[in-house]
C-alpha cells in the first residue's frame, strides 16, 4: 500500500509540474503578444517573379462545398500561368466528381485528380499521389470547406522567398461562428490558438504549426523527406516536426485568414477531436525522442517542440490526475507536502494558474476586436471536460495504432453548409 | 430545513453565477458574428501614392491642369480628405522655407534650396533635389533624380525612373518603375519591377534627366 500511495503522490507532483509548465507557456505566449515586438510575416515583400504554384484540394463526398472553393480560387489574383488547380477526389460517392470535371472543362488550370478503386482512402494518401503529378515549385493546400480571399495564394507562397522557410501557415476563422454554442466556442478557441498562440511562436522563432489546410510547403524538399507517412492521421504535424528536424522552419502568416466551417454537432466534433488527438499523439511516439536529440534545434525550440507534441496527451494525464486525486482522497492521503511555500503554489494556481488558457484566449479576442465574445469565456469549462474525454479516446487510438500496427483509416469531417 | 433549502439555493446560485455572462451572450449574440475577412483584399505597393493622386484627381475632376498652369502661382481650396488649401506652383524660388499645405510644381523642377514641406511634395514633370529638402510624402509623375540627403517621412512614388545618389531617408514605403541606388539611403519597404543597388555609373539616366530639364 505504501508504494501505491507514494506512486500516486509522486504522479500527482510530476502532473503538477507538467500543467505549470503549460501555464507558464501560455502567460508567455500571451504576454509576448500582447506586450512583446511583433515579428513581421513576409507580406511587405512584393515580387513579381513568383513561384509556381500547385493547390490542392482533398475532398471526399464535397458536394456541398466543392464549388465554392473553386469559384474562390478561380477567382485568385495569382497569375494563371504560374498556377494549376489540383482538387483530389478521394472515392466520391455523390456529385463531387461530376462538378470537378465541370470546372476542369471550363478552366484548363484545374486539373482533378479522381482517385478510386484498391487506392488506399485518406489526406495523406491523396497528398502524396498528388504531389507525384503537382507541378508547382510550391504546394497550398486548402481543405474544400475553406473560402479563401483573392490574395491569399500569393500571401502565403511569397514566405518561399526565404530559402530557410519550408512551410508556411496562415489563419483560420470559423464562418459559422455564432451557429451554436459549440461553434462560438471553436471561434474563442480558434482565436486564442491564431492571434496568440501561433504568432507567438513565430515572434519567439519557437516551432509555430503547419496546420494542413490555409498553407503551404516546398514540394521537391517535402518530396525528398519522404512525402507523408501514410500511418500518421496528422500529416500537417508531422510535417512541421520533419522540417525543424531538417533545418527548415515554419512561417506564420497572421493577416492570411481564411473562413471554414467549424463542426455544428457535438458528435462530429468530438470525431473530429479523436482523429486531431490520435493523429498527434502518433507524432509525439515517432518523434518525441528525435526531437529531444535533434542538433537542429535551440534548446528553447527543443522545450517548445516537445511541449507541442504532448499536448493530446495532456488531457489524458489530467484524466488520470483526476482519478489519482479521487483515489488519494479516499485514502485519506491528500497531504503530499506540509510546506507553506507548496500551499502558497496552489493558491496561486487555483487564482491564476487555472486561468491561463482563458487569459490567452481574451487577449486574443482583445487583439481581434471581439471584446464581447470573452463574456462566452466561462462556458469553456465545459469544452474542456469534452476535451479530456475524447482527446483521452484519441490517446488510446494511438496507443492502439503503436502497439499493432492496425490499419487507420481516415474519417472526414461532416459539412453543415447548404450546396 | 429551511435553512438547509436556503443553503442548497445559494450554493446553485453561486455555481451558476460565473455562466450567467456566457448565457446572456450566448441569447442576445451581440457578438457571434465571425471576425471580417476583406475577400478582395490585396496589397498594392502603389497604394499610398495611387490613394493620394485619386483624390487629388477627384478633387480637381472640373479643373483642368492646364488652367492652374496658366494662371500659376496659384492656391485652390480643394477636399481631399478634408477641405484645405493646395499650392499650384511652377517655380521652385515661388516656394517658402516651410510649407505648410500640400504644394504641387506643374512642370519639371529643380530643388536647389532647402525647403521643409509638411505635407505632401507633387511635381508635375521631373524632379531633381540638389539640396536637403524635406517633406511629408512625395510623388512625381516623371523621374526623379535625388542628389542631397533628402528626407521623406512617409512615401514616395516617382512613376518613373527614382535615383538617389545620397545618404536619403525614403521614409516607409518606395514605388517607381525602376529604382537605382547609391550611397547609403535608408528606407522601410521599396517596390519597382528593377532595383539596382550595384556600384555601376549612373551618369547616362542622369545627363538623359538634366537636359531635359
Amino acid at each position: 500500500m505504501g508504494v501505491l500511495i507514494f506512486l500516486l503522490k509522486t504522479y500527482m507532483v510530476f502532473l503538477m509540474l507538467l500543467l505549470f509548465l503549460y501555464i507558464v507557456r501560455h502567460y508567455f505566449f500571451t504576454l509576448n503578444r500582447a506586450f512583446g515586438k511583433q515579428r513581421l510575416y513576409y507580406q511587405d515583400v512584393l515580387d513579381e517573379d513568383l513561384p509556381t504554384v500547385s493547390v490542392l484540394v482533398p475532398m471526399h463526398n464535397e458536394e456541398k462545398v466543392a464549388k465554392h472553393i473553386l469559384e474562390l480560387l478561380v477567382a485568385s489574383d495569382y497569375p494563371k500561368e504560374k498556377l494549376e488547380i489540383i482538387p483530389i477526389n478521394d472515392h466520391s460517392t455523390d456529385r463531387t466528381k461530376e462538378i470537378l470535371e465541370e470546372y476542369a472543362q471550363r478552366y484548363p488550370f484545374i486539373r482533378p485528380l479522381h482517385r478510386y478503386g484498391d487506392l488506399p482512402r485518406g489526406k495523406q494518401n491523396g497528398l502524396n499521389d498528388a504531389l507525384k503529378i503537382a507541378k508547382g515549385e510550391v504546394i497550398i493546400v486548402y481543405d474544400a470547406d475553406y473560402l479563401p480571399p483573392k490574395a491569399q495564394i500569393r500571401t502565403l507562397a511569397i514566405a518561399f522567398k526565404d530559402p530557410r522557410v519550408g512551410a508556411v501557415m496562415g489563419r483560420v476563422v470559423p464562418i459559422n461562428a455564432g451557429k451554436n454554442l459549440l461553434t462560438r466556442l471553436l471561434d474563442i478557441g480558434r482565436s486564442g490558438g491564431y492571434q496568440v498562440d501561433q504568432q507567438a511562436r513565430y515572434n519567439l522563432n519557437l516551432i509555430p504549426q503547419y496546420g494542413g489546410t490555409v498553407g503551404g510547403f516546398r514540394k521537391d524538399l517535402v518530396m525528398k523527406l519522404g512525402g507523408f507517412d501514410t500511418r500518421i492521421l496528422a500529416e500537417d504535424t508531422e510535417l512541421t516536426y520533419k522540417l525543424y528536424l531538417n533545418g527548415y522552419k515554419v512561417a506564420y502568416a497572421n493577416i492570411a485568414e481564411c473562413y471554414e466551417e467549424a463542426p455544428e454537432d457535438w458528435n462530429v466534433r468530438a470525431r473530429q477531436l479523436r482523429r486531431w488527438s490520435r493523429g498527434h499523439n502518433q507524432v509525439m511516439f515517432k518523434y518525441f525522442i528525435p526531437t529531444t536529440l535533434s542538433k537542429k534545434l535551440s534548446f528553447w525550440q527543443k522545450v517548445d517542440g516537445l511541449l507541442l507534441l504532448a499536448i493530446y496527451m495532456q488531457p489524458f494525464l489530467i484524466f488520470l490526475g483526476l482519478l489519482d486525486s479521487l483515489l488519494l482522497f479516499f485514502l485519506g492521503e491528500m497531504e503530499i507536502t506540509s510546506s507553506y511555500l507548496f500551499l502558497l503554489f496552489m493558491f496561486a494556481h487555483n487564482s491564476f494558474g487555472n486561468f491561463a488558457p482563458f487569459f490567452q484566449i481574451g487577449i486574443a479576442l482583445v487583439l481581434d476586436g471581439a471584446k464581447q465574445k470573452v463574456f462566452i469565456l466561462p462556458l469553456m469549462f465545459f469544452e474542456f471536460i469534452f476535451n479530456v474525454i475524447y482527446a483521452s479516446l484519441g490517446f488510446f487510438d494511438a496507443l492502439i495504432d503503436l502497439t499493432t500496427k492496425r490499419t487507420i483509416l481516415w474519417q472526414k469531417t461532416e459539412r453543415f453548409r447548404n450546396a | 430545513m429551511p435553512e438547509v433549502i436556503l443553503l442548497v439555493v445559494l450554493f446553485f446560485i453561486f455555481l451558476f453565477l460565473p455562466f450567467v455572462p456566457s448565457i446572456i451572450e450566448l441569447f442576445l449574440k451581440r457578438d457571434a458574428e465571425p471576425i471580417p475577412i476583406n475577400p478582395e483584399r490585396k496589397k498594392e505597393p502603389d497604394y499610398f501614392g495611387k490613394s493620394f493622386i485619386n483624390l487629388l484627381a477627384t478633387a480637381l475632376k472640373d479643373l483642368k491642369i492646364q488652367e492652374v498652369e496658366k494662371s500659376n502661382p496659384v492656391y485652390l481650396k480643394l477636399k481631399l480628405n478634408r477641405e484645405e488649401w493646395v499650392g499650384f506652383l511652377n517655380d521652385e524660388k515661388l516656394a517658402e522655407s516651410t510649407m505648410d499645405t500640400p504644394v504641387i510644381f506643374t512642370k519639371d523642377t529643380v530643388f536647389l534650396q532647402n525647403h521643409t514641406f509638411k505635407r505632401e511634395l507633387v511635381v508635375f514633370g521631373n524632379a531633381v533635389f540638389k539640396n536637403t529638402c524635406v517633406a511629408r510624402s512625395l510623388y512625381v509623375k516623371g523621374d526623379c533624380v535625388i542628389e542631397a540627403p533628402v528626407r521623406i517621412a512617409r512615401w514616395v512614388h516617382v512613376e518613373g525612373t527614382l535615383i538617389v545618389n545620397s545618404n536619403a531617408d525614403l521614409g516607409v514605403s518606395v514605388y517607381a518603375r525602376e529604382i537605382r541606388i547609391r550611397g547609403w539611403t535608408t528606407f522601410k519597404r521599396a517596390y519597382a519591377k528593377k532595383i539596382d543597388t550595384s556600384d555601376a555609373p549612373l551618369v547616362d539616366k542622369k545627363k538623359i534627366i538634366q537636359k531635359e530639364l
